[in-house]
């Protein structure tokens, strides 16, 4: 028996070993990698794929597909904005309020709109996004068309704000990894089982005394208060915001790293931005002088590709490949499945004893 | 398969790691420009860039600048600001660009303006006429300046053009109209004549608005037609400009004057879609083929590239010009260097070793100045636009009066 529990602490000590070099690994890179560009590009994955895990709640785990998710980052970039701008406060605090205040309204909002089901919740999405764009466009207090401006100054960590690179790739990183380890909770929570359980048969999870409403307003309040986290971040780092951030086609780009990446994993979304988001930005630096939209071209075949050939993303297919087997049994010395739950089993025993 | 998706995984990760060495500094000197060539606004961007290479064939033709080839590296912004940004750190970090021009998207420019002041490369823009980016919340970008005219001043000289047009026509404009866009393009317009209405005397009777891509603007032509304004100042997209113009004609309310922002109305289908229709509007324009200065560049860019210049062209062209005497003023490519030499600089008439300013004005200098009470920063104070008006299908240059020939069509027949 004891010799069961040490493989699977073993197996345990190993996955922390691996994730471990693997965070090391990108704490590190800002001292190898000084190209700004580069760094760049490493901020664009931490919140890009930042907002596609907001949306893979709602889309991959929930099954609600939302086209609105710009919408809500928008939101948030506009309230954390708006209160450093207007209000004179500091951007930290008016992130917390910011996030809040998206949660509060895509709460109030969709709270009506989950009688709805299916496509109709998608609709409903994408007219949520355009209505709040059409708002801030007619609304003078929030500068109509031409957007607002974040104050430019001295670097300084009080007000967010800086001229290099490094300190906008730990916060984006420190933010893909506390919404990681968000998601991850969730997806091991009670209300994690509940939404995948609405994923399947949303009426089969009422029977079972899952009450659905509730479930789907907190993914959405969840989801929608990410993304508003991401706007606020958007909004610090590229220092400028107006409303065509939140036009339908930015809704889909949170979209693809999640379906690229396997919409089913709460890792799909930090895989395909991994992937999807350097391979915009490397099309376009070497094909776009060359053929004007010839990168786009591109960048929608290898989509197409991915989509047809691996439906389940990158991970769907990770899963049930022999890759993953050499990954589990070599270098992580995952012991069999019954081995892990005898011990999980045992730990329980020993806990209620 | 499974290879092949892992296989271009890896590619572009390692490619993108990669093209991050830095390599060493050639012989020529770089202009980045980055403009939307792709997305919406290509055709726009293609225009820009006729420009920019036609000023850099004659300036290389000529011996380049200190002894260098001038080389253009081109990027694309697709018309959002997070890939401007990303491009502007491309080509300073990667293609290691000395100078750079850009946007076409007001927007955009703030975002690569902020990028280009903090790695210290010198920014020209040639056609971002947003007021706001030389405004107060600006001063600090150092490296950013501006050729082209304000939106306040376009529409400044919109009205100037309304008042002066009496000399020609022999009645007084008193009463005028907004007839625009709820977007940005069109809150612009309204916010700028309500700038200056009161300083040239003008009463303002309407302003009529509607969302982009209208599929009918009767009512928004009864309001004006209630109104009956002696002049209407337009600002559209080229599809509601042609709509605007039809359901005009279509009411029988011929208003005596139309002068527009240009956009739409300055679009090369504006005229296409409505043929003898569109005679006698009017409309802002940096540039027109007939201008003085402007006819013998023309007949060779057209004769190169089979197309009129057009004011994108011609200003993006005057730019690299600009970059030209700059360069060779300060000796070197040292960023702060280029600036102090872009901030002294002093266009009097014509480029040195090159032509007359070929824009409707004879002097550039970049300047710090107040407009309408607020303070600006580095604007060439002496930009302004001309007005140019349908006549027998054509755009013919009508005002500033000192450089055209032709008269007002007065009141506009629209047919």
């Amino acid at each position: 028996m004891s010799e069961k529990i040490k493989t699977v602490r073993g197996y345990h000590r190993n996955v922390t070993i691996v994730l471990g070099v693997i965070l090391a690994i990108f704490l590190l890179i800002p001292t190898f990698v000084k190209n700004p560009y580069t760094l760049n590009v490493f901020i664009l994955i931490f919140y890009m794929s930042t907002l596609s895990m907001a949306w893979n709640l709602l889309g991959g785990m929930t099954g609600q597909n939302s086209l609105g998710h710009a919408a809500y980052m928008g939101l948030g970039a506009y309230a954390a904005s708006m209160l450093i701008t207007k209000a004179h406060m500091n951007p930290w605090l008016s992130a917390v309020l910011g996030v809040i205040i998206v949660g509060l309204v895509a709460g109030v909002i969709f709270y009506p709109c989950f009688i709805l089901k299916g496509p109709y919740f998608t609709l409903v999405s994408i007219a949520f996004g355009e209505a709040l764009r059409q708002f801030i466009i007619n609304s003078s207090f929030f500068g109509r068309a031409s957007g607002i401006g974040l104050p430019f100054g001295r670097d300084s960590w009080l007000n967010f704000r800086f001229g290099s690179k490094e300190p906008y790739y730990y916060v984006g990183l420190a933010m893909v990894l506390l919404v990681y380890l968000i998601m991850k909770k969730i997806e091991r929570s009670r209300m994690g089982y509940a939404l995948r359980t609405i994923r399947e048969d949303e009426d089969a999870a009422a029977a079972i005394g899952i009450n659905p409403m509730k479930y789907k307003i907190m993914a959405v309040v969840v989801s929608a208060m990410v993304a508003g986290l991401v706007g606020f971040f958007y909004a610090s780092y590229i220092r400028y915001i107006d409303p065509e951030m939140m036009v339908q086609a930015k809704s889909t780009e949170s979209v693809l790293p999640a379906v690229v990446g396997g919409a089913a994993f709460v890792e799909g979304p930090l895989v395909g931005g991994l992937i999807m988001i350097p391979l915009s930005e490397f099309l376009r630096a070497k094909f776009s002088s060359i053929l004007p939209g010839i990168n786009m071209l591109m960048y929608a075949i290898v989509l197409l590709v991915v989509i047809r050939f691996r439906p389940a993303g990158i991970l769907g297919w990770y899963d049930h490949s022999k890759f993953k087997t050499f990954i589990d049994t070599k270098i992580l010395r995952k012991p069999p499945i019954e081995v892990i739950e005898e011990v999980e089993m045992m730990k329980q025993q020993g806990k209620e004893a | 398969m499974k290879k092949l998706i892992a296989f271009l995984g890896v590619l572009a990760m390692l490619l993108t790691m990669v093209s991050g060495i830095s390599f060493a500094e050639g012989d020529t000197i770089k202009i980045g420009t980055i403009y939307a060539m792709s997305g919406g606004n290509a055709a726009i961007g293609e225009n820009i860039l006729r420009g920019i290479n036609f000023a850099v064939d004659e300036i290389n033709a000529k011996g380049g600048v200190n002894g260098k080839m001038l080389e253009i590296v081109q990027g694309d912004h697709a018309g959002d600001p997070q890939t401007g940004k990303s491009e502007a750190e491309r080509l300073i970090n990667q293609e290691h660009v000395d100078v750079i021009m850009g946007c076409h998207m007001s927007v955009v420019t703030d975002v690569v303006a902020q990028v280009c002041t903090i790695n210290q490369v010198p920014m020209i823009t040639a056609i971002s006429t947003l007021d706001m980016l030389s405004n107060a919340d600006h001063e600090a970008y150092e490296y950013f300046f501006r050729l082209c005219p304000l939106n306040s001043v376009y529409v400044r000289d919109m009205l100037q053009y309304l008042k002066d047009a009496s000399e020609q026509t022999g009645e007084e404009i008193k009463k005028i109209a907004i007839f625009t866009d709820r977007a940005a393009i069109g809150q612009e317009l309204i916010r700028c004549v309500e700038l200056f209405k009161d300083e040239f005397g003008f009463d303002l009777v309407a302003t009529v608005d509607y969302s982009s891509n209208a599929t009918d603007l009767s009512a928004q032509v009864l309001a004006l037609k209630q109104a009956d304004p002696d002049a209407i100042l337009c600002d559209s997209y080229i599809g509601d400009a042609t709509l605007f113009v039809q359901t005009l004609t279509a009411q029988n309310y011929i208003p005596k004057m139309i002068v527009a922002k240009a956009n739409g109305f300055t679009d090369p289908a504006f005229i296409t879609n409505l043929g003898a229709a569109a005679n006698g509007v009017a409309s802002v324009v940096e540039f027109n083929p007939d201008l003085i200065n402007g006819k013998e560049i023309n007949e060779e860019f057209k004769a190169k590239y089979g197309v009129n210049m057009n004011g994108h062209s011609a200003e993006s062209y005057t730019v690299v010009w600009l970059f030209k005497t700059a360069l060779e003023a300060a000796g070197t490519t040292d960023g702060t260097a280029v600036r102090d030499a872009i901030a002294a600089l002093e266009i009097d008439g014509e480029f040195p070793g090159g032509r007359k300013i070929i824009l409707p004005y004879d002097k550039i200098k970049f300047e710090n100045y107040d407009l309408a009470g607020e303070p600006h920063y580095r604007d060439n104070t002496s930009a302004s636009v001309a007005i140019a008006q349908v006549q027998d299908g054509e755009w013919k240059t009508v005002w500033p009066f000192s450089f055209t020939d032709t008269q007002i069509l007065y009141p506009a027949p629209l047919k």
